[in-house]
């Protein structure tokens, strides 16, 4: 069933919207007014309050959770604080307290989004671990995300142009987590509609619409301040594990039910190419990674789509 | 420092592709719909449906039972797709006249012409399925109208939720056939997915023995 073009508005456009227009407000009126932390903290708050705007907007589901699949929009609220933390000065504690966060984030969303149902009653802990696992291990990509804000402060000290990192834009990119997490967020959503929910694509969309947002902000104001970024690998990991698993436990596609579990975790490949080698990444580098993740959502998207075509090419389809 | 947080990702992936087998072992015992808690009320109301002293009763099956709902597009172009339930049971009971009817419905048995309809209703965003896999309908009254007309009233649960609701109907008890035509607001049941582009009446058809 296509989507209405005002629903798109609503999911994608109006999310967009606020992220940026929040980001020209900081970054024109209230830039040497604030802290770069708080300007960091502004901006997480800033998608969050955006997704939740599509998400009310559209009327995906109650204020107030009732059922299981209705604490989705809770997945984003809950990544805040261990966001939030990411913006302290980098230290072990602060690595500690993150990865504290970030699991117990985890742990209350596998407590409310399994469904309560009988036949899930003997493999309800196994879906919990398993998960929960792919949540924490996608979430915990935002570990890396400060190390660009260090390398573009020793900017002017290196020679050439010839690093991703000693370019305001692209270290924001890659700092800040959209580089590695929109692909991932964009093939979330037409996987969901395949997994037979519009509901739970458009949810999918409006995170998607709040990231386009803040990629399109770091590209109009040309970067700013990575120092003031934050990284949403916490929120988007949140969102797509918690979407995914939802549209897991309920399909009735064809499609191979480990499709949904391993699209958050194609997250950890793409970081690994960008953090290791222990020097700044190279253009080549950055574009491999950012090739290699958009390829590995393509193979999963075309595998899911393989798996509904003939119910995709069927005449007069809706 | 490097080479310990290159190993930290490489152990990370290496247990994920551990558990990934693990998912699919998963996928492999989960193949059929699961029968979820349901709140749509007892299973086998048919029981609980009592023959009329000297009267009769007539199973409701699929085989002798067709009940079918049309929903229409909004707009110029209604594009009326047809669903049946293909997995139910039920009871009819009458004496001259009848005197109830009940019918559990498995909503995992129900058919469209077209697959991916089929399971969009299926999912969350219309019958949910997993979530409530049962919907059934019980009599509470039958008025007797003109001739083979009557009008029956009864409970419909949805979705977990029951309504009242009340059609017109003609049965015959000489060839113990039932026929009726009527609508119901998805709505009032919290089927309430996008009434901008569905319409939130759904014309429901039952024929017995026809």
């Amino acid at each position: 069933m296509p989507v209405p073009i005002a629903d798109l508005m609503l999911g994608f456009v109006m999310p967009a919207v606020i992220v940026i227009v929040s980001g020209l407000v900081r970054k024109r009126i209230l830039a040497g007014r604030l802290p770069d932390s708080v300007h960091g903290a502004l901006e997480t708050l800033t998608v969050v309050v955006a997704f939740a705007a599509g998400y009310s907007a559209l009327k995906l589901g109650p204020v107030w959770p009732e059922i299981d699949r209705d604490w989705l929009y809770f997945s984003a609220v809950a990544a805040i604080p261990a966001t939030l933390i990411a913006l302290w000065k980098e230290s072990l504690v602060r690595r500690f307290v993150f990865c504290v966060l970030v699991a117990a984030g985890v742990i209350a969303l596998m407590l409310v989004l399994v469904p309560d149902w009988e036949s899930l009653d003997d493999r309800r802990s196994f879906l919990r671990l398993t998960w929960g696992f792919a949540m924490l291990a996608s979430a915990l990509t935002g570990l890396g995300g400060k190390t660009a804000s260090r390398r573009i402060a020793q900017a002017p000290e290196r020679e050439g142009e010839s690093d991703a990192e000693s370019q305001p834009h692209s270290a924001t990119l890659i700092s800040n987590g959209t580089f590695v997490w929109l692909p991932i967020v964009a093939t979330a959503a037409p996987l969901a509609a395949l997994g037979g929910s519009i509901v739970f694509a458009m949810i999918t969309v409006c995170l998607l619409g709040s990231l386009t947002g803040l990629a399109l902000d770091t590209v109009i104001n040309r970067g700013w301040s990575v120092k003031a970024s934050t990284n949403i690998s916490v929120i988007s990991a949140f969102v797509v594990g918690s979407v995914m698993f939802t549209v897991y436990v309920n399909t009735f596609s064809q499609i191979p039910q480990t499709l949904f579990w391993l699209l958050p975790l194609v997250s950890i490949v793409p970081t690994i190419i960008l953090r290791s080698g222990g020097s700044t990444p190279s253009w080549r580098r950055t574009l491999v990674s950012g090739l290699i993740g958009c390829l590995a959502c393509g193979l999963l998207l075309g595998w899911a789509v393989a798996a509904e075509w003939e119910a995709l090419t069927e005449p007069d389809l809706y | 420092m490097q080479i310990t947080r290159r190993g930290y990702w490489l152990c990370l992936l290496g247990l994920t592709m551990t558990l990934g087998c693990g998912v699919q072992s998963d996928v492999e015992i989960s193949g059929s719909t699961g029968a979820g808690s349901s709140e749509s009320g007892e299973d086998g109301s048919a029981d609980q449906l009592e023959t009329p002293e000297g009267g009769n009763s007539l199973a409701l099956t699929p085989d002798n039972t067709m009940i079918q709902f049309v929903g229409n597009h909004t707009g110029d172009d209604p594009k009326p797709r047809t669903c049946t339930f293909q997995k139910f049971t039920g009871k009819l009971v009458y004496a001259e006249q009848l005197e109830g009817v009940t019918v559990d419905i498995d909503v995992d048995g129900l058919e469209t012409e077209f697959d991916k309809l089929t399971t969009h209703l299926k999912a969350a965003d219309f019958f949910d399925v997993k979530r409530y896999p049962k919907a059934a309908f019980t009599s509470t009254s039958v008025e007797a109208g003109e001739g083979d007309a009557v009008t029956i009233t009864g409970e419909l649960t949805m979705l977990g939720q029951t309504n009242e609701i009340s059609f017109p109907a003609t049965f015959d008890a000489q060839t113990q056939t039932l026929a009726a035509e009527f609508e119901i607001d998805r709505t009032k049941w919290g089927m309430d997915y996008d009434t901008d582009k569905v319409e939130p009446m759904v014309e429901m058809t039952i024929n017995v023995g026809g």
